[in-house]
């Protein structure tokens, strides 16, 4: 089941990964828990978007609100800490005059990011002296909103995939935050909202932006039923566009650095594996499908081609 | 700046034109050797899509659609055609359903349907999506 006028991302698991479905189940519980308790309040909020930090038991959740004097809408931030037995939200002031669309902890999570309507990206950091979440922004290089953002591994790139149909990698390097010596070559000396990649791979919207796990490969869907791969980001960039039969995806997500899976309008996620040199495909649906008279071809090279 | 930019395309427009002039000489040649699908293949390469120029993709769309309507057997026509031409050859089936003409219209609506057995709905996605590269 996609919900999407929840924000929530389902994610697809298999059998064996109960902790996953724990943790999922624990979100879930928790969002049903705030809804009922906001629901009773005037002025209803909306919570587009959430996210959740294992390691530092933090989550964020931004709100959209409406002010009953000036009819504005404004976008809050808050970052949950548990504190005993309860969650305790801070707000963040996160600058946007368009709806935040996607948001992410970074890996180690000591930052976290907003893709917002606005053509804007908010990456956001504690500063302890203060006792306060600051926000930095990332404008200019975007031409229409800002779709999805991965963090690669290494906690400074991020990866952005808009409606203008580019995708984005930017360096996002903060004082005091990072250190130095987590830079790899891709981003060495790269100031605060560098762009250090641009893609120009898709005609239509992407959405659904995801790095590997060693952080060695990106992916990203087009509305046009393709599915992009660009192998060694770092050095020597190579692109594979991956056109398929059906309805297209809205979100990718890496299971192994050769597997990835593709959920979307076909209500069935697709699975895509890269062989020996490196060639992406389709390989097959995870829902076994009623027989067509075409289902032999569903994973043979006549009917899903590739273009290098 | 603007202006050079539109003199260039104009130069460019005029040695597409002739490629296009070329291009339907093959075809009735073709057609007169009574070879429909490689007609239409000969059509459907060389398409430009970025082209801007009006004239330019009116004028490959006669040619295709010539070759589109010189097509009796449509399974026989996708038994030879390569997959690589099946996005363009959508985007152009949506063109001759624009036009409105009642045996255009006939003919495209009956190579949509096998199109789409067996390309797929992601390709009637791809001619749909793609604003950039209008035919």
């Amino acid at each position: 089941m996609y919900k999407e006028k929840l924000g929530l991302q389902v994610r697809y698991r298999t059998r064996r990964s109960y902790s996953f479905c724990f943790y999922s189940a624990w979100l879930l519980f928790l969002f049903i828990c705030w809804l009922s308790a906001s629901l009773a309040m005037p002025g209803v909020p909306i919570t587009p978007c959430l996210h959740f930090a294992q390691i530092a038991m933090k989550f964020i959740s931004i709100e959209s609100c409406q002010t009953s004097g000036k009819g504005y809408t404004f976008f809050k931030r808050y970052v949950w800490n548990q504190d005993g037995p309860e969650w305790v939200p801070t707000l963040v002031i996160l600058r946007l005059n368009r709806a935040a669309l996607c948001v992410q902890w970074s890996p180690k999570e000591n930052k976290f990011a907003v893709g917002s309507g606005a053509k804007t990206v908010c990456i956001c950091y504690y500063e302890p002296e203060n006792d306060w979440w600051v926000s930095k922004l990332i404008r200019k290089k975007h031409n229409s909103s800002v779709t999805s953002i991965a963090w690669h591994p290494n906690n400074v790139l991020l990866a952005t995939a808009s409606t203008d149909g580019k995708c984005r990698v930017f360096a996002t390097y903060i004082k005091g935050v990072d250190s130095r010596d987590s830079v790899t070559s891709l981003s060495t000396d790269a100031k605060f909202g560098e762009l250090i990649l641009q893609l120009d791979l898709s005609f239509s919207w992407a959405f659904g932006v995801k790095w590997s796990p060693s952080g060695n490969t990106l992916a990203y869907v087009g509305h046009n039923s393709t599915i992009y791969f660009v192998d060694d980001v770092g050095s020597s960039a190579s692109a594979q566009t991956v056109a398929f039969r059906d309805l297209p995806l809205r979100d990718v997500l890496f299971v192994s650095e050769r597997m990835v899976i593709g959920v979307g309008f076909d209500c069935n996620p697709m699975v895509f594996t890269a062989d020996k040199r490196g060639i992406w495909s389709f390989v097959k649906f995870l829902d076994e499908r009623k027989s067509t008279p075409s289902s032999s071809k569903y994973g043979s090279q006549g009917v899903l081609w590739e273009k290098n | 700046m603007a202006g050079e930019e539109s003199f260039v395309e104009v130069d460019h427009a005029e040695a597409i034109i002739t490629r296009i002039e070329h291009k339907s000489r093959q075809i009735e040649r073709l057609l007169r050797l009574s070879r429909p699908v490689e007609a239409l293949k000969t059509a459907l390469e060389g398409s430009p899509p970025k082209t801007i120029d009006e004239r330019c993709k009116s004028a490959n769309w006669i040619v295709v659609h010539r070759a589109m309507m010189a097509i009796k057997d449509v399974d026989a026509l996708f038994s030879s055609l390569d997959p690589e031409y099946y996005d363009i050859l959508m985007k152009y089936l949506y063109r001759g359903l624009a036009t409105g003409d009642r045996p255009t219209c006939d003919q495209c609506l009956r190579i949509h349907e096998r199109l789409t057995e067996r390309a797929g709905l992601g390709c009637i996605l791809r001619a749909l999506a793609d604003t950039v590269n209008t035919v």
